[in-house]
């Protein structure tokens, strides 16, 4: 506990964390060739990331508004959010494949995974929307002492204060998207790859790729996957870097 | 430090009750679903065999050795973070901050292309290994926010009393955060039992019974995986396979929230 440990399990942390991504660099050297290949992939996951923020757009502003700013049930909504909020994502993927694949009948496809990331995301989203509206509380507070009404008093004292946090969220579930693996095994897996813009149609995403070119086994295949893990990588710390700026600027305004 | 050993053992009583009331529920939906096939033996073999102790044991194995291995290590860390080296807080939990955005079918490739070959084949080792790295850096971030609440009184009350510096650390500081830590860690362990991509990449899933660190077992996070979208509608296997969703469910939202609070 000292500070010999300290520094070895830091140490221990940065230089799995180097050789991670140098590994990565070193096996996708071929790069622009592997990534030719991987295209439809990213293609697709910038697609369900973007629908999924979408129906996101739909449910979890006007939820996370009457979270913070409705009557009656609110207690027992929270504590619903925050135990689903709680559930592992192949839990959620299991009830996706149920419920959006089989009974909705819309098969292995990405819209079905897409339906099914927002119910991932739904919990972390809404709580992030009741979030950026408190910061404001004080306005809100202020405005109805003044004698306003609730709905002015909101969209003139915390609506347009709210753009910020709300883009930094979506950054936030962009990331959580484009990295999630095993709700889309569950609801993409088995779809064989289709027309890339076709909401019905199926095909693996980065990570579901991913994730199948590890499970089919790793011989000869470690240029492709570290293309695509290095792919995933740079999606994700851009988007990383982007929710910080974003955050940061927010705290500094 | 009977206060801390009673914080910690009412911590791991909840996490056992969370665990036997998840059992319960299952046992009583499979009653409800009159799945007969659906037992608490040992192995889980579909469609023969449908027994779930054995991916409801890797789950807790895989949980326990991870948030040992992970979870201390992540500890060590953040108490060099907190008070040997604070000027270096921001820019390593920067850097770990990257680190928790690293999906974890990526750090499955870590697993299956450099430590599988070193250990020798699938089994709970080496997800426990790639799991602690998974947590490493959301808790090291977590447990440096919670020692940061230790009030400086402590650490300078130790002094003026004759302990050194290192005591005050290694015994107070924990002392005075002790319902922090104990939240974190079982919200950590709430994270952990259902993590199910890298479980499904590397456990190799193989429900025989007992499992084990070097040869194939599973998870129930993995059966779920591996599985969901190939029991046939309607078949026992199915109706087992929602009883296991149904107690990782419970598990994880027992441990995650109602226990711990865990918003890293």
């Amino acid at each position: 506990m000292g500070r010999l440990t300290g520094i070895l399990a830091l140490s221990a942390g940065s230089a799995v964390t180097a050789l991670l991504l140098g590994a990565l660099i070193a096996g996708a050297a071929d790069l622009s060739r592997l990534l030719a290949g991987v295209w439809p992939s990213f293609v697709r996951s910038l697609l369900v990331a973007a629908w999924t923020l979408m129906f996101l757009f739909a449910t979890a502003l006007p939820g996370g508004i009457w979270l913070y700013w409705g009557r009656g049930g609110r207690r027992a909504a929270r504590l619903l959010v925050d135990g689903t909020g709680a559930l592992p994502s192949v839990v959620v993927g299991l009830v996706g494949l149920m419920l959006f694949v089989r009974a909705l009948g819309l098969g292995f496809s990405l819209l079905a995974a897409s339906l099914t990331l927002t119910a991932v995301n739904l919990p972390f989203a809404l709580r992030r929307v009741e979030e950026a509206a408190r910061r404001h509380d004080g306005s809100f507070a202020a405005a109805l002492a003044l004698g306003a009404p609730s709905g002015v008093a909101f969209f003139d004292a915390v609506w347009p204060h709210m753009g910020r946090p709300l883009f930094t969220a979506a950054v936030d579930v962009a990331a959580r998207t484009m990295g999630e693996t095993a709700a889309l095994v569950l609801t993409l897996g088995a779809a064989a790859g289709g027309p890339v813009l076709d909401p019905l149609g199926g095909g693996p995403t980065l990570s579901l790729r991913l994730f199948n070119l590890l499970a089919a086994g790793r011989d000869g295949l470690y240029g492709l996957t570290s293309a695509t893990a290095f792919l995933m990588m740079g999606v994700g710390l851009l988007l990383y870097v982007a929710g910080r700026i974003f955050r940061e600027g927010g705290r500094r305004s | 430090m009977r206060a801390v050993k009673r914080t910690w053992l009412a911590g791991g009583t909840l996490a056992a009750g969370a665990l036997l009331i998840t059992l319960a529920a299952v046992v009583l939906v499979l009653g409800l679903m009159g799945a007969d096939e659906v037992t608490a033996g040992p192995d889980w073999v579909p469609p023969s065999a449908l027994g779930i102790l054995a991916p409801l044991l890797g789950s807790v194995a895989v949980a326990c050795g991870a948030l040992l291995l992970g979870g201390g290590t992540a500890y060590l860390a953040a108490t060099f973070l907190s008070f040997e080296r604070p000027r270096a807080r921001p820019v390593l939990l920067g850097l770990f901050g990257a680190g928790t955005w690293m999906p974890t079918v990526v750090l499955g490739l870590f697993g299956v292309v450099w430590l599988q070959p070193i250990i020798g084949g699938y089994g709970i080792l080496a997800v426990i290994i790639v799991l602690s790295l998974a947590a490493f850096w959301p808790a090291t971030a977590h447990f440096t926010a919670i020692l940061d609440a230790v009030p400086r009184e402590v650490l300078d009350g130790a002094i003026a009393i004759g302990a050194d510096g290192a005591t005050g650390r290694r015994l107070l500081a924990p002392r005075a955060v002790r319902t922090g830590l104990v939240r974190a860690v079982v919200g950590l362990a709430g994270r952990l039992v259902g993590e199910g991509t890298v479980t499904a990449l590397l456990i190799g899933n193989n429900g025989s019974y007992p499992p084990a660190l070097l040869h194939p077992s599973a998870t129930m996070a993995s059966v779920l995986l591996t599985e969901g979208g190939g029991a046939p509608p309607g078949s026992p296997w199915e109706g087992a396979l929602w009883s296991l969703g149904l107690a990782l469910a419970i598990l994880a939202a027992l441990l995650g929230r109602a226990l711990g609070a865990w918003d890293a």
